[in-house]
Parts: structure tokens; sequence; C-alpha cells
């Protein structure tokens, strides 16, 4: 423990003595070097995030490359996302039936598992979504469950939740769709109210980074915001 | 086997870029029209004065029928119909309200019969030529009360005697309209699209006998190539992929304006993606693939979260959808066939449809079905119209003072059933007819439509906590369309469409109206409040003074809502999502909705990143 903490202080320091000039959005240029040299996971990504647009002009061939093999999880995460857009992966699972999604979402496939709750959305309620982020098949569908279950927690829907109430449910929800619904919530309700800069939002994700990884992706989604503002 | 169809008439079909003329005008015309976009003090006051360029992505999900305005049946079509083809008068985008368009004023006679439309001087179609009376009077008289011509608005145009309004030439920038009768709604109807005569006298039989009778009904149809269109609105279609998308260009001789004198629309062009789906639109726009999309309840769960990081707003408005949602016991049940005497005698009973409409769950309603965005309805007219009588006066706000209200109240329903007899006189559990009868209750909606199941499940829970023996059943929607029209039905859940002219209504609420559902047998047997109802539909369109007609319609509204012929339940709440760059996007309402004929899009939306 005392090892690991004075890691994470280290990763604390290195952090904000790289970008503590840094304020809100940054260029191409700057992304590209946090995506490459960043050793935090959530802020490469984050980084790699906010490059997915930049990254969809790369020939597809050098995409899947990236996205197998890049050096840093910001870069495979920038290569994967742009090779969705750019091959139309949605579009091109939407004409399949709710039976077909399942399957590969039994089989792991995170887009056919949003799919199918997106197309079964009318079917749930709040109270039925809680159960089904806890009962689903598998992993996949619980998280897919979970984002939807977001949809009517987060500011002006149906039901808000606090801040507060996010962070304990992102840290310690019982399984790991509702702990993804809470940091899904989170994140859209820093990009509207806007709390953090982008300074202060890297050491909170450096505070949690090994310890609460949904929470830490929250506030990673919530970078990649402020870095492509 | 209907899409390949589609799209085998589409191979047929040339796709010539339509010759719309660049030029445009060398000087703003002398009458354009300015929008008072971001004038202080005016209803535009807080849209924004954009700049020209840009494309908008829009969607439908079904095909246009035909490129004829007059000839048009349906939305899919009048989208772009309506775009094209401007008439006399419109409705204001912001307001509702009647508002001149290609005429630039009109005077109303003091004896109400007769009106002078004078319209734009300078004003031309899209390839130029100048627009005048001759047009006017061509699509009035020639098209519109043509009987030769399949026209959407030819029953609009007939007045309360049967005659139907006649047009004259004044001179080249003067009609004149003479009116038997007073009739009110005659600024509604006399908008009809007005069609170019250069371009179409010659497919009239009226006009060219070389042509058959009907030959204007198969002009400006899909198989014309679109470069033949020309309008006098702020787009013209020129290019169509079918079951792919439309494209309209904005007309280069279109006629109005901002106040800095930037010629509207400000986009330079719209292209409307035809989708199999609302899911399909609603993929599409979380892709960034559309700009702007209508939305529905359970979508906000999906949008929500993505808001803020992909750059859209989802608009929750408090203002209901236009339109009715209602359930309607059938009170001519068994007339035709003289079966079901006694059901039908106390179907026909006003305390048994009070009781019934005591036993509406509109909050559970609103809750669980539309969640939480909606609103009761209490009235036929649509929350939006400026004759609401949920107003104090017309056009004023929302007070409900007027309103007729039957709360929920299961104890208040039973004691309703109780006094007219249809109590539990076998003791079953279920009430039965005043002689001991059974009493089985059949509530039917089209199945499919999961709000509307949702809705019967509701009511028929409600009636059987009461007593009532009432079961759910769907059923296919040309059925249950059947059941309406037959008056075959028990109990009958649907909706119909709405806008802000009551009379518009007429053929619902007129005691021999085609769709005076609840009691087809009112037309020859009106009771004391039919005929009054009938008396206010006339003294509401016989006069052009709006405070005067909207007392008259506010009884009117009153007297239907105790009625109960059409017991009315909720309506969704205005729902709109749009990217952070459409600007004035913003200013959409149930008035002026994207997909609607009066939409922001047709002028008044811009590309803030240009």
């Amino acid at each position: 423990m005392k090892r690991y903490g004075l890691r994470a202080l280290a990763m604390v320091f290195s952090a904000v003595a790289l970008f503590s000039m840094l304020g809100f959005g940054l260029s191409v240029s700057e992304l590209q070097g946090i995506v490459a040299n960043e050793l935090i996971p959530e802020i490469s990504k984050a980084a790699g995030i906010a490059l997915v647009d930049e990254y969809a002009k790369k020939p597809v061939a050098e995409l899947e490359e990236l996205a197998a093999s890049g050096l840093t999880p910001g870069i495979r995460l920038a290569a994967s996302l742009a090779l969705k857009q750019v091959n139309g992966v949605v579009m091109a699972l939407s004409s399949k039936t709710a039976a077909e999604l399942k399957d590969l979402a039994l089989e792991g496939d995170a887009d056919a598992a949003d799919l199918y709750y997106f197309y079964q959305r009318r079917t749930f309620t709040e109270a039925t979504l809680r159960t089904e982020v806890l009962s689903a098949a598998n992993e996949t569908l619980q998280i897919a469950a979970g984002k939807l279950l977001a949809g009517y927690w987060v500011p002006g829907s149906f039901n808000p939740k606090t801040e507060a109430e996010l962070i304990d449910l992102a840290k310690n929800g019982e399984g790991i769709g509702l702990r993804i619904a809470a940091a899904t919530t989170l994140t859209t309700l820093w990009i509207s109210t806007q709390p953090l800069t982008i300074d202060q939002t890297m050491v909170e994700i450096t505070k949690i980074t090994l310890v609460y990884p949904e929470l830490a992706a929250a506030y990673q989604n919530y970078l990649a915001f402020l870095f492509a503002r | 086997m209907k899409k390949l169809a589609l799209l085998l008439a589409g191979l047929l079909v040339i796709a010539v870029p339509a010759l719309v003329s660049a030029q445009g005008y060398d000087v703003m015309p002398e009458d354009a029209r300015i929008l008072p976009i971001g004038v202080a003090g005016t209803p535009y006051a807080d849209l924004e004065l954009g700049k020209q360029g840009g494309t908008i992505y829009i969607s439908q999900i079904s095909n246009p029928k035909s490129w004829n305005a007059n000839t048009a049946h349906e939305t899919s079509t009048t989208w772009y119909t309506s775009r094209m083809n401007l008439g006399l008068v419109n409705l204001d985008h912001i307001t509702g309200a009647i508002v001149p368009d290609l005429a630039k004023s009109w005077e109303v006679s003091e004896d109400s019969l007769t009106l002078t439309f004078h319209l734009r001087r300078g004003i031309k179609w899209s390839d130029g030529t100048p627009l005048t009376a001759d047009d006017v009077l061509f699509s009035y008289n020639d098209v519109v009360l043509n009987t030769d011509v399949d026209c959407n608005s030819y029953d609009g145009q007939r007045l309360p005697d049967g005659t139907f309004p006649v047009m004259t030439k004044v001179d080249d920038y003067t009609v004149e309209v003479k009116l038997s009768v007073i009739y009110r709604p005659i600024l509604n109807s006399i908008g009809v699209p007005i069609q170019p005569k250069h371009k179409l006298a010659d497919k009239v039989h009226k006009l060219n006998p070389d042509v058959p009778a009907g030959t204007f009904n198969e002009t400006w149809t899909l198989d014309t190539p679109v470069s033949e269109l020309v309008g006098n609105g702020p787009w013209v279609v020129t290019d169509y992929k079918p079951d792919i998308s439309v494209t309209m260009k904005r007309n280069p001789y279109y006629f109005a304006y901002d106040p800095a004198g930037t010629q509207l629309p400000y986009y330079d062009e719209i292209v409307c993606l035809v989708v199999a789906s609302m899911d399909v639109s609603l993929l599409k726009f979380r892709n960034k693939e559309l700009d702007v999309l209508g939305i529905r309840a359970e979508d906000l769960p999906v949008l929500m979260p993505e808001a803020g990081a992909k750059g859209y707003t989802v608009f929750v408005s408090d203002l209901p959808n236009y339109g009715t949602t209602w359930f309607m016991p059938n009170q001519d049940i068994g007339l035709e066939d003289g079966t079901q005497n006694e059901k039908r005698e106390v179907y026909r009973n006003v305390k048994y449809r009070e009781a019934l409409a005591h036993l509406i769950d509109k909050d559970t309603m609103i809750q669980n079905l539309l969640n939480g965005l909606g609103a009761p309805q209490w009235s036929p007219l649509s929350m939006g119209s400026p004759f609401y009588a949920g107003r104090d006066y017309y056009g004023g706000p929302v007070t409900e003072n007027n309103a007729i209200i039957f709360e929920y109240d299961q104890a208040k329903a039973a004691a309703l059933l109780d006094e007219i007899g249809v109590v539990d006189a076998d003791g079953d559990g279920w009430r039965d007819l005043p002689s001991g009868a059974p009493l089985a209750i059949e509530i039917n909606t089209n199945s499919g439509n999961t709000i509307r199941e949702g809705a019967c499940l509701i009511l028929q829970d409600d009636f059987r906590s009461v007593g009532l023996n009432a079961t759910f059943v769907g059923v296919d929607f040309n059925t249950l369309v059947d059941r309406l029209f037959a008056s075959t039905g028990d109990i009958i859940y649907l909706g119909l469409t709405g806008g802000d002219e009551p009379n518009s209504g007429k053929n619902v609420y007129w005691s021999c109206g085609t769709l005076h559902a609840w009691r087809y047998s009112a037309c020859d047997d009106p009771d004391e409040i039919d005929r009054r109802i009938d008396e206010l539909l006339d003294l509401g369109v016989g006069t052009f003074d709006l405070d005067e007609a909207f007392e008259y319609y506010v009884e009117y509204q009153q007297l239907l809502a105790k009625q109960l012929g059409y017991i009315y339940t909720v309506n969704q709440t205005f729902l709109y999502a749009y990217y952070d760059y459409v600007g004035n996007a913003d200013a959409a309402s149930p008035t002026s909705t994207p997909s609607g004929n009066n939409g922001l899009l047709t002028e008044l939306c811009f590309d803030k990143r240009i």
C-alpha cells in the first residue's frame, strides 16, 4: 500500500508538472503529445477520445494497425473509435434483429449490446432497468443496460441524482452495470456544470485510477470533453 | 416488395439538377417581406441574425408521392411542396397567427363579404418569371375549385351555405374574393398553394382542351424531371433519389429577408434523408448525420447522457403537441341491427359517461406512458390554438380558468353508476345493466401503438376497480377504423390531428360530421346540446371579430367537454433535439416544428459554424 501510494503521488506530480500550463481545450499537437506519452491510462484515453476525428482521417489499414498494437491505451482507443466511425459499425448493426444483437452481445460485442438496449428502450422503465443492470446475462449487456439507465438519472431527466449519490454508486454500486450507470451520469453532469478544470480533473483521476475504475472512466470522459473544447 | 417497387420507380427518374436560376434579385423587391429577426418587442426578438450558407440535414420516414402542391394528400409530399409553393397568407413561424405571405396585405369590406388581397410587387418565380394575380387566379379558380382536379383543399373552400368564394382579378397585383356569407376561416382556407400558370396552365383541361380531363392530377409527379419544378417559396426541390434523399436549394427569387437585408432562407440547402423508421433517424442523429430531430419521450434516456459531449440540445417543452387523444363509448352501439338497446341507453346517459370520465387516471398515464412528459386534455381544441378555451381571451396565456375538468375520483364514478342503476345485481362482482342483464365492455385501440395500448390497460384497471367488467383488446388499425365508421365498436381509444382553427374540426363536432363517430345518429336526431354546438360552429365562422369568435368557441369547447362524446385523456409534450451549431433551432415549438409545414427550418435556422 505504501509503495502504491508513493507511485500514485509520483504520478500526480508528473501529471501536474506536465500539464499545469494548459487551459481550456488543447490543440491537436498537444493531444498527440499526451496520447503518445501519458502514463495514466484514463488520461491517455481521454486524449485519444478527443483525437478520434483526427484519427478518422488516417487510412483504414493504419487505423487497424494502431487499434491492435498502438503503443498506449489512448492511441489504441483513438484508432478503434475512429475505425468504428469510418466503417459505420453502428449503422451496419442497425438492421439486425433483437435476437441477433443479443447473441452478438453475449459474445462480447459492446456496440451490439448498446443497440440491443436502444431498440428495447421503450419496454423498460427506470425500475425494470435497475433490475436488468444486475441480472443481464453478461457484463457486456449489464454495461449497456447501465448506459441506458443513466438516461433516467442525468440532469433534466426523469429521476436526476445528486453528485454525491452518483459518486457513491460509481465506487460501490453492486455490479458493473450500476457503476457504469452512475459513471455515465456523472460525466453528463460534469459536462453540464464543468466544475473542474483540466488540471483538476487529471488530479482526480490519478487519485483513483487503480482503485475505482468506473469512476475514473467518468472523469476520463469528462476530461475528453475538456480536451476537445 | 413495396421498397423494390419504389426503387425500380426511382431508377426511372432522370436525376437532372434543377435549372433554378442562379441570378436572383438585383435589389431587394419593393414589397419584400422582412421578418423581424432579433428585433426587440417582436415575437422574433430572441432569434439571431444569421449568414447564408451551409446544408442542413433532416429526415423523413416516407418518400414523397409527387411534387404537386394542390393534388398532394399526404404530409410526406406537402413537407416539400409547402416549401416550394406558398399562398396568399400563411401561419407565422413563432406565433401561429395568420400573416401575409404572397399577399402583402388584405382588407375586409364592412359587410365582411369581400376580401381584397394586394400581392407583393416585383416578386418572381424561381425561374425568374414575374408572379402576378394571374397565377393566383389560375391556382384558385382553375386548379383548386376545378372539379377535374383531385385537390385536397377543395372541400375546405365550401362556405356554410354550400357555395364557394368567387375570386376575380382587379389588376396584376390585386385579387378580390367575394363570399355569399360571412366566413371568418376564409383567411385559413384561402391560403392554398399558388402554382405557376406559365408552367402548368397547359396541363388543365379547362384551359387546354387538347389534354384530357384529369391531366393535372398526373402533373409534377415523381417522374417529372426536377428541373421542371418552379416555386415561389423559400426552397425548390433540385434532386430526388428514391428511398435515399430529397435535396432542396434556396430559391434565388424568394421574397423574404432579415432586417440586415440578408435574403432568406439562411441555409443554402436542405437535404432530407429518407429513412426506414424513427429509430433509424435517431441513430443517424446520434451519429451526426442529422442536424435536428423531433423525438419521443422514450428517446430521452438514450439522448440525454450524450448531449453535452456530442454538442446537441434535447429540448423538453411544457407545450403539448397539437392533436387530441380520447376514448369514445359508442352511443349508437347496436342501433343498426336493433340490438343492445339497453346498453345503448346507458351509453347515451351522460351520467354514465361522467362516471367514465372520473375514471381516467391522467397522472398515471402521463407518468407511466409518457415518462412524465405530457399534459392532460379536456378540450377538443389543441392547447396551442389561440382559440383554446383554457385561455381567458383570444391568444392570451393559458390559465385554464374556463376548463371543464372531471377529476380522477373512483368514489364519484361509483356513485354516478349507482345513481343510474348500473349496479351489481347478481353479486358476481361486476356491475350490470339496470335490468340486471350483464354489462361487458370491450376497449379497443390499434395494436402496436404501445402508448395507446398502455392507456387502455390503465383504463381497464380503473374501470374494473369500480366493478365495470372491462377488457382491453388490441385490434389492427384498419379494423379499428372500420369499427369507428360503422359504429360497431364498444369503447374505442384513438386520436385526431389538430390545428389552430376550430372550424377545421367541423367534420368531427358538427352533428352531421363524417367523424361524429360517437353518435352518427345525431345527424337525424340531434339533442339540445348537439343543436347548440352546430349553432356555435356557424356563429364562430360568422364574425371576423376574433374576440367575439373566441367567446363562441369557449362555450363550444365547454359544451363538448360536458357532452363527453369523445372523452379526452392526455397528450405528449413537444420534444425536439438539435445540434448546437444550428442557429435559432431553440425557437422551435409545436407551432414551428422542424417537420411541420410551418416549420422553423423554412427560413430562420442557420449554420453557426459559418
